[in-house]
């Protein structure tokens, strides 16, 4: 026993703690009687389990090995455990993701309409978060059914997580009800703390609001990646050895948070903006049409901004997931784990080209367009090109005969695109290329007045040369014709160049855009069809987040925490592709559906019933009253 | 002399250096600065 470790409120809260986390969650879903029951009766077993008096419960708990679960130890329900429980988490992380992500760029939307004194910033900001507060409920609800079914279905593996993670877990809780009391007063609170120092103190709830949501996030994600990654315990036994620090501190905690947070925010405009191209289509005025237009427009704006270094944060997260274990990294991105990245490939071209068929239409809203139409087939060949070249696998199943036809397992022409360096080439020249159309779209409704503007534009084309230049090269160059360790070292001067044009197109333009005349802008005069590409975005977000999750979670293989705790379910096994396929579309399906009905909610929320007419007549609703 | 009438504002950004201070301290400080479990 380590005496340095025992400390007696930490011993009561162990004890209590799955008890007391199950009820908070249950509390939030009327579920309270019942979960309170079955959590206390596991509490109390977990004590008797461990014995004794306080003192040498605690260093017996925390040096107990991870449990060793038989088959029968997991109850079964007659359906596939596993299946309940992935389309359960599934669907509390969609619901997460937008209630943590909406509020952040919610926040800076509102303080952006507060600083330039413009109602409108304000208004859709308020719209926004009515998409969320409904959502809010929505994960709550699967928050609750998902710590019911983990705890029922796999009690061992949890009673392992809840011994290591200790009262963190009750934090957790605590930071829910928070989270919960700030929503609720940043939303009704809106009207009332609309102008002045009041502003200032609502902006300020939305920031702690954030905070407090951004928490939980990277609380829940240290339990994710403790499974993957663990760290705090003893690797032979799996007993706890560490801090709790050491044990959220993961090799892989800040990449998945990391990434996590920016893929969220993505999703949330990607949501939002098929809720605007909703609103927008159903829509009756040309008042209408125009907010709902503006609106799509910023959430498309919010969800590809956010996507841009997306693909950076993935890298620097299997980055990682090869240091801490190669077999780990091979299986996700070299085993049978990296069909699915074709997949992905395909959705990530999906909503690369509906977020640039989004911005190419959107031109049409100001006369300036014209001036840059002619620049969109060339666009529009370069991403077709890399959509083609991403999902070109490197191998597939081949019958005999189709072997001797080729003359190998690789296809002669297409077999050297089917590698990574060809995939890099083509993601980071999608990449540069929507950036353009991001920089074609803002300058369409200006003409650029400063007196250096053909230098500026000089500067920016030769940028934009050289970076694709150096992607080509260093993707050829160092990917085919060096070894291996120049190979993946060759990513890191495609980011930098990516990066380069990004950060110089939006500085120059900054520059360039002083004193610029702007020309009418007709929010509304869009054309339906582009309200569509709104609703591709969050489908293939959706699906996108499904598929790579899966991935994410299955490189655990047949480890309930890798290399610790061994899932002896009669699900520990990587399903064959069609099974992950149908679970992703299921789940993806599913979340659709009930966003459409958050849609409807929203909209419910707006609607007015005319008053009943008596005797043939219409009586206006204060005389009914 | 301390202009009481933009208090809102310092508030506001107070509680955002606060704030990321507070994440500065939970994902990188925390449990020893460098520390990597």
């Amino acid at each position: 026993m380590n005496p340095l470790r025992y400390h007696p409120v930490r011993s009561i809260w162990r004890r209590l703690l799955p008890a007391v986390m199950v009820a908070a969650i249950g509390l939030s879903v009327g579920e309270f009687p019942s979960v309170a029951a079955a959590a206390s009766q596991g509490a109390e077993q977990q004590v008797t389990s461990v014995g004794g008096d306080g003192v040498k419960n605690e260093s017996r708990a925390l040096s107990l090995p991870a449990p060793k679960p038989k088959r029968s130890d997991y109850p079964s329900i007659g359906t596939s455990s596993r299946a309940v429980v992935w389309i359960i988490a599934q669907m509390h992380l969609f619901f997460g993701a937008l209630v943590l992500a909406v509020p952040i760029f919610v926040l800076v939307i509102e303080l952006i309409g507060f600083k330039t004194d413009d109602d409108r910033y304000d208004d859709m900001a308020h719209e926004f978060m009515k998409v969320s507060l409904t959502a809010y409920a929505i994960t709550a609800l699967f928050g609750g059914t998902l710590a019911l079914c983990l705890f029922l279905l796999y009690p061992d593996f949890m009673t392992y997580m809840t011994r290591v993670f200790g009262s963190q877990m009750l934090v957790y809780a605590v930071l829910f009800f928070l989270e919960s009391l700030l929503l609720y007063i940043y939303y009704y609170g809106w009207n009332a703390l609309r102008y002045g120092n009041r502003k200032w103190v609502h902006l300020t709830l939305g920031l702690l609001l954030n905070a407090v949501g951004t928490t939980l996030l990277v609380v829940a994600n240290s339990w994710s990646t403790f499974m993957m990654a663990p760290s705090g315990i003893d690797p032979a036994t799996g007993a706890v050895t560490g801090s709790i620090w050491e044990i959220m501190k993961g090799p892989l905690w800040n990449p998945l948070n990391l990434h996590r947070f920016i893929a969220n925010i993505a999703f949330g405009g990607a949501v939002v903006g098929a809720y605007a191209a909703f609103k927008f289509l159903a829509a009756k005025t040309p008042a209408e049409k125009a907010h709902y237009d503006w609106m799509g427009y910023t959430s498309n704006f919010i969800a590809i901004l956010a996507f841009l270094p997306l693909p950076f944060a993935g890298y620097w997260l299997m980055a990682e997931v090869y240091a801490y274990s190669q077999q780990m990294g091979i299986l996700a991105m070299g085993g049978i784990l990296a069909w699915l990245f074709v997949i992905q490939a395909v959705l990530i071209c999906t909503i690369l080209l509906a977020g640039n068929y989004y911005l190419w239409t959107g031109m049409a809203r100001t006369e300036g367009g014209e001036r840059y139409r002619w620049l969109i087939k060339y666009i529009a060949v370069v991403l077709v090109l890399g959509f083609l070249v991403w999902v070109t696998p490197h191998n597939i199943i081949y019958t005999g005969g189709e072997v001797a036809r080729l003359g190998g397992g690789n296809h002669p022409v297409l077999g050297p695109l089917g590698i990574m360096p060809a995939k890099n080439i083509a993601v980071f020249l999608m990449l540069i290329f929507t950036f353009l159309s991001f920089q074609l779209y803002r300058r369409a409704d200006k003409v650029i007045t400063v007196a250096w503007q053909n230098w500026g534009n000089a500067l920016m084309v030769a940028i934009y040369i050289v970076a694709c230049a150096n992607v080509i090269f260093a993707g050829v160059y160092y990917g085919y014709f060096t070894n291996t360790v120049y190979k993946v070292g060759s990513s890191v001067l495609q980011v930098a160049s990516t990066a380069v044009v990004i950060v110089s197109g939006v500085v120059i333009d900054t520059l360039m855009f002083k004193g610029a005349k702007p020309l009418p802008v007709y929010w509304g005069k869009v054309s339906d069809r582009s309200q569509y590409a709104l609703f591709a975005l969050p489908v293939a977000f959706t699906w996108l987040m499904a598929l790579m999750g899966y991935i994410r979670s299955s490189m655990r293989t047949h480890w309930h925490v890798y290399a610790v705790m061994k899932d002896n379910s009669p699900d520990n096994f990587i399903p064959p592709l069609q099974t992950v396929g149908n679970m992703v579309t299921a789940a993806t399906l599913l979340f659709l559906v009930f966003v459409i009905f958050i849609f409807w909610i929203a909209n419910l929320s707006d609607t007015k019933q005319v008053p009943p007419a008596t005797d043939g007549k219409f009586v206006p609703a204060e005389s009914a009253a | 002399m301390t202009n009481k009438s933009n208090w809102g504002s310092k508030l506001f950004f107070v509680t955002l250096l606060v704030v990321l201070v507070f994440f500065w301290w939970l994902l990188i400080y925390s449990g020893g600065a460098g520390h990597h479990g």
